[in-house]
């Protein structure tokens, strides 16, 4: 079963690398064997530097280019821009479970935003609307986003933790089949 | 941390998590309000508009943001400006129109960024903003309390180094403002006009009535090749009203395209033409003697210096048929007064006589009386805007041994020569430079010998960059700082002082930044704080625009109200007795003959200094623009990439033949000193001289994370390492390189179809052999880097 928490943990593990690091990706180690995953050898992190200096390589930028922007936008527009389609679809959701993004420095878009609002809808017993939303919005783009992270040879860390979002989304989508199918 | 103690730490994983603040809880809120937006129009019908002006390029077409749901969807010319907007039609470019894939590129810097591994690594970590103001500050207060305030240098380019500029002053570097615009562009054609005219009739901005004019002259232009919207409009207006045109370039050009007469000169011999020309309207009378006798000065010097100069010398140094060289002045004099010599406006060529060169330009068009005259050079109306109260300007001291010090004439341009600059950081000589700052410029796809400037860089205490782009600025900076795109910020005033009518408008934000991206002025409010300057005494940038537009009774709302643009007479275009120069003199006087070059032991009247030929097997290096691109900064922009993916390198088709060559084909260029392009392919054409291959400027990125414009076409300012400062203000030659060709891994010597008269020198490569074996050296010394070739 999946629970809102574990959905709060992935946002936050896709957010900028604080102090809180270990536990944050502690849980995610235990959430990875609960899901079947196999876990990688080499899961070497030096320090919270290390950490950083690889989610700045892949999310926020490398030279001339960001391998993996973590924005839907990115990948549901016609043309790889910010704020496009994507975007504007992810906020007609959030519109329709009448939630606001707070959006300082970020954008709503965001994996992590759309992590959370899932945690949200799932904490809420939202089946319908979060059914819509894995089909409609967030499985046309994060399979995509989850190539192009393989792609940039991340840490295996990172690496990990796109394969449990990819796996608690199915999950999730069979939980809101089965919701669907008892209503 | 190992797999085990993950494990371990996970066994109490839910306690642990129950005491930590998630960040992402506070992502949400409720909205209690509309849930349901309304239906949209299609496109951008319903959009909000918003005047401002474009920055796709630095010619500043006034435009109308259209935004909707907070976003920029489409970019138009303001239909009010009397430039663009004329007509009724208000045009930008493709690249005005692609300013919405600036805005909305992931590829943006959006945070700031704090370099982790080697300097040119490219590895950053994101830190605050509080962090990376401290970090800047700290790292410019160390150097300047070590070495003294001019070891700070700042490159930069464009609006947004304005408010930066102030606070680089106010630490007292005299090296503050190192435009590329001045020292890699314009700067020998602004001596010339200052110098001559009094004013400057071609720098940023070009007063030349083209619209009017009965026959244009332009020398070596990429005019229609590079669009400014309004020039463009002008010339082609002429053109369509019946004007002459003659197009002097080695290269059959867009303008050519469109000329009465093509002269296809040999390079660096144009002041030997303009020479022959000057010499001929003055023996046969073919001068507005009227005008010469009013406003110009040193007739007599010039007479005498001119002589000797006969169409038939010319043609021989020229490589041009007489009749033709005598075809063209007659049919310029024929015109007069309404003829338009353009004055040019990139001129940093060949560096030696490179002033000279346009102070002919302009002399030819005093002697046709065309200075002040429709359809030839305007002046520009003054228009007063309000003195700004809330930004306090430093008023810098010159080191004891300033870097312009070797350039008489380098005065009136702010901040120091580039090379000056980078030389010094170099070489410790006259005075250590050890911090740069750099806004706006891409410094390695910008100034000659990108090779040099990377040494410099490794020599550098601190650097760092304020960007929209991670370009090699960035990859090469300590600490980068994310700057606003122009339809995200303020900007200056901006005022259109010339023909066919003036106007005031101004940029302002269409949309909130990105992420953390913040305006230029917002960085350099913050940096003076942490640095203890007073330079700001607002919080506002709207107080500062409100200040300046006083002058003229608007505000921001005012202006607004009027569409964002208010139109103003362009009543002294043609005023010469009213006319003020930049000296403060009224009347207008056109110097034939400089005393103060004189002064200073440069020739009073243009001499021909030739630039030295092509060594034996190869070919100068010559360059121009496309129209959809702007420098190498949109190379990767998609819908202009789209338009224009990559060059070709334009070669004679007698020498393809003997070469063997095919158009299409694809080969290598290597220049004198060995350093080789990417593949591009040929373009086979007679519309380029034997003794030239053309490049267009900005194409062959040499950075795999471009992915876009990596590996399309050549750099030709990656083939560009020899330089020659021009010894008047210090700007740096971008012609003076020269290439041959490789295919199949073979080196092809091109044959020599112009036969070199003996007053030319050919640059000697021997030099060139030894400067290629000390790359090698380098090479072997030092780690790869994520450009190639660097």
């Amino acid at each position: 079963m999946v629970k809102g928490r574990d959905l709060w943990i992935l946002a936050e593990a896709f957010l900028y690398p604080e102090e809180t690091w270990k536990e944050i990706f502690s849980h995610l180690f235990s959430l990875a064997q609960v899901l079947g995953l196999p876990l990688p050898e080499d899961l070497q992190v030096k320090n919270l530097r290390e950490l950083q200096a690889e989610y700045t390589r892949l999310f926020i930028n490398s030279p001339y280019s960001t391998p993996v922007p973590p924005y839907a936008s990115v990948y549901l527009s016609l043309d790889r821009r910010l704020q496009g389609e994507g975007y504007e679809q992810a906020r007609a959701f959030y519109r329709q479970a009448g939630l606001e993004p707070v959006e300082e420095g970020e954008l709503a878009d965001h994996l992590a935003y759309e992590l959370s609002f899932m945690a949200l809808l799932l904490e809420e017993g939202r089946f319908p609307l979060l059914g819509r939303f894995l089909s409609e919005h967030f499985l046309r783009w994060y399979p995509r986003f989850l190539v192009a992270l393989e792609q940039a040879d991340p840490l295996p860390l990172y690496r990990l933790l796109g394969r449990i979002v990819l796996a608690i989304t199915h999950k999730l989508q069979e939980v809101v089949h089965e919701k669907a199918g008892l209503s | 941390m190992k797999r085990r103690d993950f494990l371990k730490v996970s066994a109490g994983a839910s306690l642990t998590l129950a005491g930590l603040k998630l960040r992402v809880g506070g992502f949400f809120r409720r909205a209690y309000a509309q849930t349901q937006k309304p239906p949209e129009l299609p496109g951008s019908l319903g959009a909000k508009e918003i005047p401002s002006v474009c920055e796709m390029c630095f010619w500043r077409c006034p435009i109308v943001a259209k935004v909707k749901g907070g976003k920029v969807v489409k970019i138009e010319g303001n239909p009010k400006s009397p430039t663009n907007g004329r007509g009724g039609k208000a045009r930008v470019c493709a690249r005005g129109n692609s300013g919405v894939k600036l805005l909305y590129d992931p590829d943006r810097v959006l945070h700031p960024l704090k370099r982790v591994g080697q300097r040119g690594e490219g590895r950053w970590v994101k830190i605050s903003w509080e962090e990376a103001l401290d970090e800047v500050a700290e790292n410019l207060k160390k150097v300047k309390e070590k070495y003294g305030p001019h070891a700070i240098a700042f490159f930069d380019h464009g609006a947004s180094a304005k408010p930066l500029r102030e606070v680089f002053k106010a630490l007292g570097t005299e090296n503050y403002s190192n435009e590329p615009a001045f020292f890699q562009c314009v700067g020998p054609v602004e001596a010339a006009c200052i110098n001559t005219l009094g004013y400057v009739a071609s720098g940023t901005m070009q007063y030349t009535d083209m619209a009017n004019a009965r026959a244009i002259l332009l020398v070596g232009s990429h005019l229609g090749e590079n669009v400014h919207v309004s020039h463009v409009m002008d010339f082609v207006e002429g053109l369509s009203r019946g004007a002459k045109l003659v197009v002097v370039d080695p290269r059959f050009s867009v303008a050519a395209g469109k000329a009465d007469l093509w002269l296809p000169i040999r390079p660096g011999t144009d002041t030997a033409l303009l020479l022959s020309w000057i010499n001929y309207v003055l023996e046969h009378g073919l001068y507005d003697r009227e005008f010469v006798s009013r406003y110009c000065e040193g007739l007599e010097t010039l007479k005498k210096a001119v002589k000797g100069w006969t169409l038939e010398r010319a043609a021989r140094l020229c490589d041009l048929p007489q009749d033709q060289i005598e075809q063209a002045i007659k049919l310029l004099a024929a015109a007069r007064p309404h003829v338009c010599i353009h004055p040019g406006r990139h001129s940093a060529w060949y560096g030696k006589g490179d002033v000279y060169r346009h102070q002919a330009l302009l002399i030819l068009e005093a002697l046709f009386g065309g200075i002040g005259t429709p359809g030839g050079l305007c002046f520009p109306t003054p228009i007063s805007l309000g003195r700004v109260q809330a930004v306090k300007e430093a008023e810098v001291e010159e080191s004891e041994e300033p870097l312009k010090g070797k350039y008489p004439f380098c005065d009136p341009f702010p901040g120091s020569p580039t090379h000056e600059i980078i030389k010094a950081t170099l070489t410790g000589q006259p005075y250590p430079i050890k911090a740069w700052g750099i806004c706006g410029a891409n410094l390695l796809q910008t100034i000659p010998n990108p090779y040099q400037t990377m040494e410099a860089i490794r020599k550098l205490d601190f650097i760092f960059c304020f960007e929209i782009y991670p370009t090699e600025n960035a990859l090469w900076s300590d600490i980068i700082l994310p700057d606003t795109v122009y339809l995200e910020r303020y900007d200056d005033v901006y005022v259109y002082d010339s023909v066919p009518q003036c106007y005031v408008t101004v940029r302002q934000p269409a949309v909130k930044p990105l992420g953390e991206a913040r305006s230029p002025f917002w960085l350099a409010k913050e940096l003076a704080k942490r640095l203890g300057l007073k330079v700001f005494r607002t919080e506002s940038e709207v107080e500062i625009l409100n200040e300046r537009l006083q002058g003229l009774g608007l505000s921001l709302e005012k202006l607004n109200q009027e569409g964002g643009l208010v139109v103003l007479p362009a009543k002294a275009a043609y005023d010469r007795e009213n006319f003020r120069n930049v000296f403060g003199e009224k009347g207008l006087k056109v110097k034939l003959a400089i005393e103060d070059f004189e002064d200073e032991d440069f020739s009073p009247v243009p001499i021909f200094e030739p630039a030295p030929a092509p060594p034996e097997g190869y070919a100068r290096l010559i360059y121009g623009r496309v129209p959809v691109h702007t420098f190498s900064r949109t190379m990767n922009n998609e819908w202009l990439h789209h338009e224009w993916p990559e060059n070709q390198a334009w070669i004679n088709d007698e020498v393809a033949a003997k070469l063997g060559l095919k158009d299409g084909e694809e080969i290598v260029l290597e220049n004198q000193d060995g350093k080789r392009s990417f593949p591009v392919k040929v373009k086979v054409t007679p519309g380029i001289r034997p003794d030239c291959i053309y490049l267009s400027h900005g194409f062959g990125s040499r950075s795999s994370k471009l992915s876009r414009a990596y590996r399309k076409g050549a750099s030709d300012q990656f083939l560009i390492t020899h330089y020659v400062q021009d010894p008047f203000m210090g700007a740096s030659s971008h012609r003076t390189n020269f290439v041959r060709i490789v295919k199949g891994g073979k080196v092809l010597n091109l044959p020599e179809l112009r036969p070199l008269p003996p007053e030319i020198p050919r640059f000697k490569v021997s030099s060139a052999r030894e400067s290629r074996r000390a790359t090698r050296r380098r090479k072997k010394a030092r780690k790869s880097y994520p450009i190639e070739g660097c």
